[in-house]
């Protein structure tokens, strides 16, 4: 992963308008509150938001024309948003820049995540982020988690 | 009753018999001009052939399939199948769960669902 600009050439494309929205959200937030690692390749980047702050939330993933984009914000919760949902994705970021939230993970007795969840407010209202096993309930000796967060500056 | 059919044909003479025995030919027959069955035909037939391949698509995996199929680019290929191509906002497919490949509902508002854990290649 890189930590320079990298949108100069890369070719126009989905993938492209992210990156240059990626770099554009994370250099109008405070200095130093956030590093942005990027690895474009030729049909997908990934990217990683690691914050100064230990307490506050990592967010990691791949965005690409065929894959759409899937993240994973803090511990464990994963999400996969659509193309179209790009705005949502950076209302998100955004949410988690200024927020502090909670994120509850239930894991399986053989360290699985079962259930992860955590809950924003994006323009008044609430969202939730994560997913669930089907049936997590009915898995034995399962064991919770909260971790929480803190935001950005 | 087989026994009451023929003992009553023994009763009438050739012009009536024939004319008993066709028509139970044209009831039996009736169903091959009957439009409700020829719906049903066509709806067994195609409903049959279409989980078959349902089937046969799935069993391809997550690099293959052309309904569930997931792009993976780090594992270097595969292509979103139809019903998960990430232009829609909701996704049935495969789709990876940190480590683990899994077959799951994804809906861009609500979150995923996980179905079963799916080997990968």
């Amino acid at each position: 992963m890189s930590t320079r600009m990298l949108t100069t050439d890369y070719p126009p494309s989905f993938e492209r308008n992210f990156l240059v929205r990626l770099e554009t959200l994370i250099q109008v937030l405070p200095p130093a509150s956030a590093d942005l690692q990027t690895r474009p390749e030729t049909d997908y980047v990934a990217f990683r938001i690691l914050p100064t702050n230990q307490n506050s939330a990592a967010i990691e993933g791949q965005a690409s024309t065929q894959g759409g984009i899937a993240f994973k914000v803090g511990r464990a919760t994963t999400v996969e948003l659509s193309r179209p949902s790009e705005d949502h994705f950076f209302q998100i970021c955004e949410a988690i820049f200024r927020s502090h939230f909670t994120e509850f993970i239930i894991y399986s007795s053989k360290g699985r995540v079962l259930y992860s969840r955590i809950a924003l407010e994006i323009n008044g209202r609430k969202i939730r982020l994560g997913g669930h096993q089907l049936f997590w309930w009915l898995f034995p000796n399962r064991r919770n988690e909260q971790f929480h967060y803190q935001p950005y500056y | 009753m087989v026994k009451s059919y023929y003992a009553g044909l023994g009763y009438l003479n050739d012009d009536e018999r024939i004319r008993f025995v066709a028509r139970g030919v044209v009831q039996g027959a009736g169903a091959i001009g009957d439009w409700r069955f020829i719906v049903s035909f066509y709806v067994a037939s195609f409903g049959s052939a279409a989980i078959d391949e349902v089937i046969a698509d799935y069993s391809a995996g997550p690099l293959e399939s052309n309904l569930f199929g997931r792009f993976n680019p780090a594992q270097g290929g595969g292509f979103p199948g139809f019903l998960n191509d990430p232009s829609y906002p909701i996704r049935l497919g495969f789709g990876w769960d940190g480590v683990q490949m899994v077959f799951r509902l994804s809906v861009d508002w609500l979150g995923h669902v996980d179905f079963w854990s799916v080997p990968f290649p």
